[in-house]
């Protein structure tokens, strides 16, 4: 029935108050737009969501266009229903553009499976991508075009494998990068990811391992908090990173210059591995050096942290 | 409420519901709804502006809504007002189901962000909370599926319902 019809009956009214303001109440939620709706499965649990597709047919395929969607470590009893639920999620969705895409799994030998699902978000214009991937059995690499995503704002990987990039790679519109258990590749794209981050405001870089590289520049001129913690030395030891330099022993750690004209916040956990040296602007007069200065900058850092919670 | 009470500056707008009522409201609180503000710009403020999607009981309750959210007089709301408008916020959505609706459609038309945000979630609460036939019994819904469809939809999500 029309809305219209509804609600002209203010008699009537009064006599139904009990039964809700317009007096017929059969479906009234069906009247709400799928916006509606969806605004309303985005307060929900990924399994509460999917509940809702019983409810009746057009709630069937509603959830294949949530602009966010989650998927949260399945317990190893539901792997492969999880696994079966997650691609039809992507691979019924209609052309709406997904805002978020968290994904954290265990891989196992389902490799293919999982870089076709993070191929699907970039094609359907993410812009916070959150992987977290364990239990990898052989080499994971990332799809390359995750790497030339220019809808991207917000990209967070938490993965324990050599991160490959793709000789081209812009990231044009990335305002926060967090890399966690990352082993670095030695080669220049490692220097030119680095490179290309024109708007990035926050990097992370959480127990990442540098491998073999020696060098890197992180160059990213809107950069105003930067956080590293670093791996434990037991950690790096057996990292396959180091494994593949001529001794780890002779490991000397990687010399990271940071460019950043606009650092206000700048953490540092670690055991001084490597030398950190930030550039707080492009003028090598005013070049720190993080060694020495190293508690001064964190306890000034955490300060202006604090003010601005 | 106190809050009826308007001083002799402030300027008031009515609002007619679809079924005739008529209410007045201070400008600055109306405008907490953008398709309001929108008219008010258009200058629809000589007369009374109608908002023909709403009838009188659910146009009565969104004006109480616009009270407690207009925007202070005195700049920035501090932090003890906030936590008493969030209180206020989760009393006014604990209504029976089908006003709970009636508020979040009403939220929409008038493109009033908080309001929607705030039925939202609450009606995201239920669905949360409730089995398939309890959410079907609570807001009205027809199930449309064949028996045979409807095991069938409930087979491929298993994992959702344990």
């Amino acid at each position: 029935m029309e809305a219209n019809s509804l609600i002209h009956k203010p008699k009537k009214q009064k006599l139904n108050e009990e039964q809700g303001i317009y007096g017929n109440r059969e479906s009234l939620i069906s009247k709400l737009p799928d916006d509606v709706l969806l605004h309303i499965l985005s307060f929900l649990s990924t399994k509460s969501i999917i509940r809702t597709s019983v409810l009746s047919k057009r709630w069937e395929f509603l959830w294949t266009s949530i602009p966010n969607l989650y998927f949260g470590k399945p317990l190893p009893a539901n792997r492969t229903l999880h696994m079966n639920f997650v691609e039809r999620a992507l691979y019924l969705r209609d052309d709406s553009d997904i805002k978020g895409f968290f994904l954290n799994i265990d891989v196992q030998c389902d490799v293919s499976r999982v870089k076709s699902w993070i191929t699907a978000a970039v094609r359907h214009n993410v812009q916070n991508l959150h992987i977290r991937l364990q239990d990898l059995e052989g080499q994971f690499s990332l799809p390359q075009s995750v790497f030339t995503c220019d809808t991207l704002k917000c990209l967070v990987l938490d993965i324990p494998c050599i991160l490959q990039v793709p000789p081209i790679n812009c990231l044009s519109n990335l305002i926060v990068l967090r890399l966690e258990s990352v082993t670095f590749s030695d080669d220049y794209t490692t220097q030119q990811l680095f490179s290309g981050l024109p708007i990035l405001e926050v990097l992370y870089l959480m127990e990442c391992r540098w491998g073999c590289l020696k060098v890197l520049r992180i160059s990213a001129p809107k950069l105003h908090s930067l956080t590293i913690t670093e791996a434990d030395l037991w950690k790096l030891s057996d990292c396959d990173g180091l494994s593949d330099c001529d001794d780890h022993r002779d490991f000397e750690g990687c010399r990271i210059m940071i460019f950043g004209a606009n650092i206000k916040c700048f953490f540092y956990t670690g055991e001084f591995l490597n030398e950190y040296w930030l550039y707080n602007s492009f003028s090598l007069e005013r070049k720190l050096m993080l060694l020495s200065l190293m508690f001064l900058t964190v306890i000034r850092g955490q300060d202006k942290l604090l003010t601005a919670c | 409420m106190s809050s009826t009470l308007c001083c002799s500056f402030a300027k008031n707008v009515t609002l007619r519901s679809s079924d005739g009522q008529t209410f007045e409201v201070e400008e600055a609180a109306a405008q907490v709804s953008q398709t309001i503000k929108r008219m008010i710009e258009d200058g629809c403020t000589g007369s009374v502006i109608p908002v023909p999607n709403l009838t009188g009981p659910v146009l009565a309750l969104v004006i109480e809504y616009f009270k407690k959210h207009s925007p202070p007089s005195d700049g920035c709301p501090t932090a003890l007002l906030e936590m008493e408008i969030k209180d206020w916020d989760a009393k006014f959505v604990a209504v029976d189901n089908d006003t709970l609706l009636d508020l979040t459609l009403a939220a929409h038309y008038l493109e009033i962000q908080g309001l929607l945000d705030l039925t939202c979630h609450r009606v995201a609460d239920i669905l949360n909370d409730n089995s398939v036939e309890k959410i079907r019994e609570i807001f009205h819904i027809k199930n449309d599926f064949t028996p045979e469809e409807e095991a069938e939809e409930r087979s491929k999500i298993q994992w959702a319902f344990e």
